[in-house]
């Protein structure tokens, strides 16, 4: 009966989930074990209206939005102001809008990806105030205030960042659409284990998927950017 | 040159951009005006339509339209199944673009939006109000055979979409005489492919001009404007596809889908782009699946272990409807494949092809190829085991000796070049095979139930002469095609009509071009994947890119270094039977100090100042390369494993795989293709499995409910080669992409049923999940 209870609890806290946000992509809280954050905040309001982003008046940004919604879902959403990559957003946006297409939807920034909708495979991972997110279960809303990094802000100086370059380097990556999540993913790992053994990068990214490289390469790509990273700390 | 390119495993090109977040793929398209279209899949298996009312969802806010059956009546042909195997009694049922009066798959599409936002599109979706009459559904493909089940088409009696033989040698007598005969039902279980990239379509419609574009995550752009043009009757050449970047296949996108050509119908009828792009979940019920075949296999032979024949009966699930490929896959692609690396006098093979009620099934890395391995290999380990003698052994007596230049099999088919003993003795020198089978013997003494498991495979690839595609009934040519143009400054552009999709092309072709004509890599750029700026080409798929389309491209170098000859000969006032070439340099023979480079030449050839009589200006040319044979790539894979008799986990502990696929152009390239077949074929053995119920609803139908491998679930896999070139092809390579799949999944079984030999379980059904294994062994103890 105990199975069948916590059964019942699953679906239901699945049915709650699948109604507070779109079925474009239903985000499920990452497992305990996954190397990813909470989102700071926490959703003020998160009913489903529509999910437009719209610049508001104090808009820095130039990109691109979808058409005006009517009045009425207007005055339903909400303002964000939102750091991405160094420049500031600041728009209306509907409380349900899931990060990733907030940032997506920004106009150039596509980079980051979306492969599933139950946040199992990671390529939607950015950094948000430095700690890796799955920006597909996170609401624009709760990175209100916040600053975004996505794998086109990595590199600086039109240099790639050393885990870039130890994906480019160790052959971590074929058809490229998981690599910004496990480069963010590896980041994450590197910054609190610098030193990794490669059970510890295995796990460490086991809250990614990747279908073509049987990860072999990628745990390459970490064990060399580590080596890198150190090297440069040390000079 | 420093270093030779061919065989130097270089940087890749694509990378940079994909690892920066600048690469476009279909889903990152945005046009001006654009709106979103979402699907309305039935969330019944089999039932009838009675009503759809959609007047609420095209009131909903942000809506331009709701379309169903209705609207594209007459408009929109079915979509199209472009294999028509020949002698198998062929029945393609009528598979619509939006089902009209019956589904037949919880995934069928049943009404399509487009709103101004996906959110409002899928808001809209929900409005949607559909009754439906749910009737009984059938999933298991064996089942759906017999009498009383469940019919899903009219005109399709015993749900039979083929019935598929093939036969050589007397397959009855062998069984008659047979010393020993070994038999089992193995089950591949259906897969999922997971391309990681969501399948999408972008569709834009110039009113004025009659144009259409459409961006698609496909493996075969030609070949989608070829189908695409015919179902939605926009002529080829106002048709445009645009395979941008794609993030991987897998098989999974050959096909011409329905939400494909629904997105490009809305696009023409609304006069605005419109982007459809799939969830994941929507992929698990509607993109192409893998596999689904219920395998009956006999295996006689004689009492000292030599192979007499083989007789099998499979009963392959198609799914609803049959996939554009989809009814070669379980035939041509599995059973000429039956005999693999050995001698076998006799087969005999029966295939039906059989509709159920999931999800259309298609090709999925290796397609045909690793069910058909599956069966042999396992067949061997039974018969080792019947007569009492080694698995590695047992494969010696059987090999097929060394040959260089064609070995005919009793299939009819013809295999190009091998030397399956020497790859299978490296294999077990390498994991040391004699010692693990004393640590096995330890093991078992204490307990512990440790398995090896060794294959040998060989496939088909490089599909294909296109003579055989035509009397295979593929209802296209398999040759490729490839354009290679110098500009005045030596760099060169590469066209290409294959549509490499994460397999590295861009770089391994470059490296081709500056081996044979000595320019630097990084002075080529290869296009792909546009059928307006590309030569017609039949898509990436069955290990054909570098085995067909690079043949293509050196063979088109080779066309312009026979003319660059005769201009160097000309400026070098020498006869050009007199010239020589080496390293990018033509030179008089015996005065290599006086040469004239390729870049030379190419300023030369554009400027047309003083070219030779005859000779145009430019530097260009083009190859239709259509293969005198297959390729058959080949190897040995081995693995051992650890069971827990208590919980039923296998330990997946060492991972060997040899594989020959001729000389390697990039082996950084070859050993990541390796290494990810590795890992979809174990995946198969250990986590996957597309579970549907009863009801045929898909039980795994999310990624948190199917198991993909994940990198703490994996030893690191140690990639071996032998090398031995395709006689035929002008390169010698024979492909990689698949190999890596064909083995491993067998090789792993194998392994985990040896483990568990001393416990007398003989068979348990893939994949091997902790609760099956554990229960295979109580009802072992049990009996």
């Amino acid at each position: 009966m105990t199975v069948l209870y916590a059964a019942a609890a699953v679906f239901v806290a699945l049915i709650i989930i699948a109604w507070l946000t779109p079925r474009a992509a239903m985000p499920r809280p990452p497992a305990e074990s996954e190397p990813v954050q909470s989102p700071p905040g926490t959703p003020s309001d998160a009913a489903a209206f529509t999910a437009t982003a719209e610049p508001s008046g104090t808009d820095a940004g130039a990109a691109g939005t979808t058409a005006p919604s009517s009045e009425t879902q207007r005055n339903r959403t909400m303002h964000v102001a939102i750091t991405v990559n160094g420049r500031r957003y600041e728009r209306q946006v509907e409380p349900r809008l899931l990060l990733v297409h907030f940032i997506r939807d920004l106009g150039a920034l596509t980079g980051t990806k979306v492969g599933c909708d139950t946040s199992q495979c990671g390529a939607c991972i950015v950094l948000l105030d430095g700690m890796s997110v799955k920006s597909c279960t996170c609401l624009a809303v709760q990175a209100d205030g916040c600053e975004v990094t996505t794998i086109e802000g990595l590199a600086t100086g039109g240099e790639l960042h050393p885990i870039q370059d130890a994906f480019w380097e160790k052959h971590g990556l074929q058809c490229g659409f998981c690599t910004p999540g496990m480069v963010f993913a590896s980041h994450e790992l590197l910054t609190h284990t610098p030193d990794p053994t490669d059970d510890e990068i295995r796990q460490g990214l086991e809250g990614n998927m990747c279908r073509c490289t049987g990860y072999q390469n990628i745990v390459r790509a970490v064990r060399h950017a580590a080596d890198q990273m150190s090297e440069r700390s040390r000079e | 040159m420093a270093t030779r390119i061919f065989g130097s495993g270089i940087r890749r090109r694509e990378d940079p951009r994909l690892l920066t977040g600048s690469a476009t793929y279909t889903d990152d398209i945005s046009l001006p005006g654009m709106l979103h279209a979402a699907m309305l899949r039935s969330p019944y298996a089999h039932a009838k339509i009675t009503r759809i009312a959609t007047e609420a969802a095209q009131a909903a806010p942000g809506v331009h339209a709701v379309y169903t059956a209705a609207d594209i009546e007459g408009v929109l042909q079915p979509m199209p199944c472009a294999w028509l195997l020949p002698d198998s009694d062929l029945k393609i049922a009528p598979y619509p673009c939006i089902a009209k009066d019956t589904v037949r798959y919880t995934g069928d599409i049943v009404a399509v939006v487009v709103a101004e936002d996906r959110y409002q599109a899928y808001d809209a979706i929900d409005a949607i109000e559909v009754d439906y009459e749910a009737l009984p559904t059938v999933v298991d493909p064996e089942e759906a055979t017999k009498d009383g089940a469940p019919q899903l088409h009219d005109d399709v009696p015993g749900n039979q979409a083929f019935h598929w033989v093939v036969a050589g040698g007397d397959a009855d007598a062998a069984f008659e005489n047979a010393d020993v005969i070994v038999e089992e039902r193995i089950h591949q279980q259906r897969l999922i492919p997971n391309a990681m990239e969501p399948r999408s379509a972008v569709a834009q419609y110039n009113q004025a001009t009659g144009e259409l574009t459409l961006w698609n995550t496909t493996q075969n752009p030609h070949i989608v404007r070829f189908l695409c043009s015919g179902v939605t009757g926009v002529p080829e050449d106002k048709l445009r596809v645009i395979a941008p970047e794609v993030g991987g296949g897998f098989g999974s996108k050959i096909a011409v889908y329905p939400a494909d050509i629904a997105t490009v119908f809305c696009a023409k009828t609304l006069g605005r782009p419109v982007k459809w792009t799939e969830t994941r979940s929507e992929n698990y019920i509607a993109t192409t699946h893998g596999r689904d075949h219920v395998q009956h296999v006999q295996l006689a032979g004689t009492k000292d272990g030599k192979i007499t024949g083989l007789r099998c009966t499979v009963y392959a699930g198609m799914g609803a409807y049959l996939s554009t490929a989809a009814p070669g896959i379980p035939t041509i692609l599995h059973g000429l494949m039956l005999s693999g690396c050995y001698s076998v006098p006799a087969v005999k093979e029966d295939v039906y092809g059989v509709y159920t009620n999931a999800v259309p099934v298609e090709a999925y890395r290796g397609a045909g190829r690793p069910e058909a391995t599956f069966m042999l290999e396992r067949m061997m380990d039974l018969f080792a085991a019947k007569i009492d003698i080694d698995p590695a052994e047992i494969r010696r007596r059987n090999l097929l000796p060394r040959f260089e230049d064609g070995c005919d099999v009793i299939t009819g088919l013809t295999y190009d070049s091998g030397d399956y003993p020497a790859a299978l003795e490296k294999a077990l020198n390498h994991i040391d095979y004699d010692d693990l089978r004393k640590q096995q013997a330890t093991a078992r003494d204490n307990n512990r139930y440790m398995g090896i498991g060794v294959s040998s495979y060989v496939e088909i690839c490089g599909l294909g002469p296109s003579q055989v595609a035509g009397a295979i009934g593929f209802q296209g040519g398999l040759w490729e095609s490839s354009i290679v143009r110098f500009h005045p400054t030596g760099k060169v552009h590469v066209f290409i009509g294959s549509s490499p999709h994460g397999q590295g092309e861009e770089t391994t072709f470059a490296q081709i071009v500056a081996h044979e004509i000595g320019v630097d890599a990084g002075d080529v750029k290869v296009f792909h994947g546009d059928t307006d700026n590309t030569p017609m080409g039949w898509g990436t798929y069955g290990s054909r890119t570098t085995a067909v389309g690079g043949a293509a491209l050196a063979l088109t170098v080779r066309k312009i270094k026979d003319k660059a000859k005769v201009i160097a000969a000309h400026l070098l006032e020498a006869a050009a039977e007199d010239m020589e070439y080496e390293d990018g340099k033509f030179f008089v023979k015996g005065s290599p100090d006086k040469s004239k480079t390729i870049q030379d030449i190419a300023l030369m050839a554009h400027l047309a100042w003083n070219m030779p009589a005859g000779v145009e200006a430019g530097l260009e040319a083009s190859t239709f390369y259509d293969p005198p044979n297959f390729v058959f790539p080949y190897g040995v894979h081995s693995c051992v494993v650890e069971v827990d008799p208590e919980t039923g986990q296998v330990d997946l502990k060492r991972y060997v795989a040899l594989d020959d696929c001729g000389p390697q152009i990039n082996p950084t390239i070859v050993e990541g293709q390796v290494h990810g077949g590795v890992v979809q074929g174990v995946g198969q053995a250990l986590w996957e499995e597309a579970v549907y119920d009863d009801d045929g609803q898909l039980v795994s139908g999310s990624m948190l409910d199917y198991a993909l491998p994940r990198a703490d679930c994996l030893p690191e896999i140690e990639v071996l080669s032998t090398v031995t070139p395709s006689p035929h092809h002008p390169l010698g390579v024979k492909g990689i992409g698949e190999a890596g799949t064909i083995a491993s999944t067998v090789t792993v079984y194998n392994a985990v049923l040896d483990a568990l030999r001393p416990l007398g379980v003989t068979r348990v059904d893939m994949p091997f999940t902790p609760q099956r294994v554990w229960q295979a062994i109580q009802d072992a103890k049990g009996s």
